[in-house]
């Protein structure tokens, strides 16, 4: 089976550490690249060619929301998941109308 | 009122005048003092501008405490738990002080939680007052076992960041006093946006006080809270009642006008 192809962005250095250690415990689950900012996650798109974009909502530079507006309309077939800090409803709202896939909150439980 | 005196100086004069009447009843003249307050006046509005200031720093000190709070140590934390989830995956020797690990880290990722929506939280300037206010309305209340009824209404145009956090806090302040003191069942909050004036409402079905004397102890000293809310609210041009009645619960009702746009508590 074709491997699931993942890029990660996050600001924070050890949140996207933690995040890969998980990710690479999982068979059939590849990461790609990683970026600390929407706008690098947009440059690295064309080339790594990620199945699914693993993005943090509020970043320095391009934040979360609009990159995600930006993939989901310039490269459709990536699928966002948005991690967050917050659990309050309206950002979740806010990340769905942007045309993120799914809404994780960083501190969930794993499966 | 104000005067102008021969120099030509502007001075602000306490006025006390009466009537002389003559013999038949009828007004003969007018005799009275005038206390010259200018020095008072402008004592007075050096205190307000102390106070707003005073304000502005504590507010500006607990929205960078809050998003430090939030951006380390939450993301620290966030980070630390899933790195004690992946170990708990492989290493089944220690599979039960990993578990109690997390809920270590479960707890304390709360308490940060919490001291971000005390201080400042980080919400609030990305999503404006109504959604946080439901929120917190509702997160404060399920933990006090309190049934919350929430109305907002969306504010459009967005008031001030200092009409924004005037409201949080007098909110905050009111729930506070409410769990602590009302021993109410139901809570009522209500923003509402008409004709350029934001009203909001906070109402408990509690035991009420008596609104006189806590706010005789409250300029003696004894309690900071309604003095405390009350001076917020005047800083932004706003109004706050409090009605309450013993054994009838409490409403607040606060009034800001939105076309004050000064630069205030952020």
């Amino acid at each position: 089976m074709k491997p699931i192809r993942v890029l990660l962005a996050d600001d924070h250095a050890l949140v996207r550490a933690g995040i890969r250690m998980l990710l690479q415990q999982i068979a059939g689950v590849e990461i790609v690249a990683e970026a600390s900012d929407g706008r690098e996650a947009l440059g690295l798109i064309k080339n790594a060619r990620p199945d699914i974009l693993i993005m943090d909502i509020a970043m320095a530079g391009l934040n979360g929301l609009e990159a995600t507006a930006r993939v989901t309309r310039e490269f459709p077939q990536v699928r966002v998941i948005m991690l967050s800090m917050y659990t309050t409803p309206d950002y979740v709202v806010q990340a769905l109308r942007a045309g993120a896939a799914g809404y994780l909150v960083k501190d969930a439980a794993t499966a | 009122m104000d005067w102008k005196k021969k120099d030509g100086a502007q001075i602000v004069v306490n006025l006390h005048l009466r009537t002389s009447l003559g013999t038949n009843g009828g007004v003969i003249g007018y005799e009275g003092i005038a206390l010259d307050i200018t020095e008072r006046k402008r004592a007075e509005e050096a205190l307000r501008s102390l106070s707003r200031q005073l304000l502005e720093l504590q507010e500006a000190e607990r929205r960078r405490l809050a998003r430090e709070l939030h951006d380390e140590i939450g993301q620290a934390l966030a980070a630390l738990k899933i790195n004690l989830q992946t170990a708990q995956r492989t290493a089944s020797l220690y599979a039960s002080r990993l578990r109690d690990s997390i809920g270590i880290v479960d707890t304390i990722m709360e308490q940060v939680r919490d001291l971000c929506l005390t201080l400042h939280p980080p919400q609030l300037d990305d999503l404006g007052l109504a959604a946080i206010l439901e929120w917190y309305v509702d997160r404060q209340a399920q933990r006090a076992g309190l049934v919350a009824h929430v109305a907002m209404d969306p504010c459009e145009p967005r008031p001030s960041p200092a009409i924004e956090t005037a409201c949080l806090r007098v909110v905050q302040e009111a729930l506070t006093n409410i769990t602590r003191h009302a021993q109410a069942r139901r809570v009522w909050v209500e923003l509402r946006s008409q004709h350029r004036i934001l009203h909001l409402r906070i109402r408990d079905d509690g035991i009420g006080f008596d609104s006189e004397a806590a706010r005789q102890q409250a300029a003696r000293g004894m309690s900071m809270g309604l003095l405390g809310m009350e001076e917020r609210v005047r800083l932004v041009s706003g109004q706050l009642e409090i009605r309450a009645t013993p054994g009838r619960g409490t409403e607040i009702r606060v009034d800001f006008p939105l076309h004050h746009q000064a630069a205030a508590p952020q």
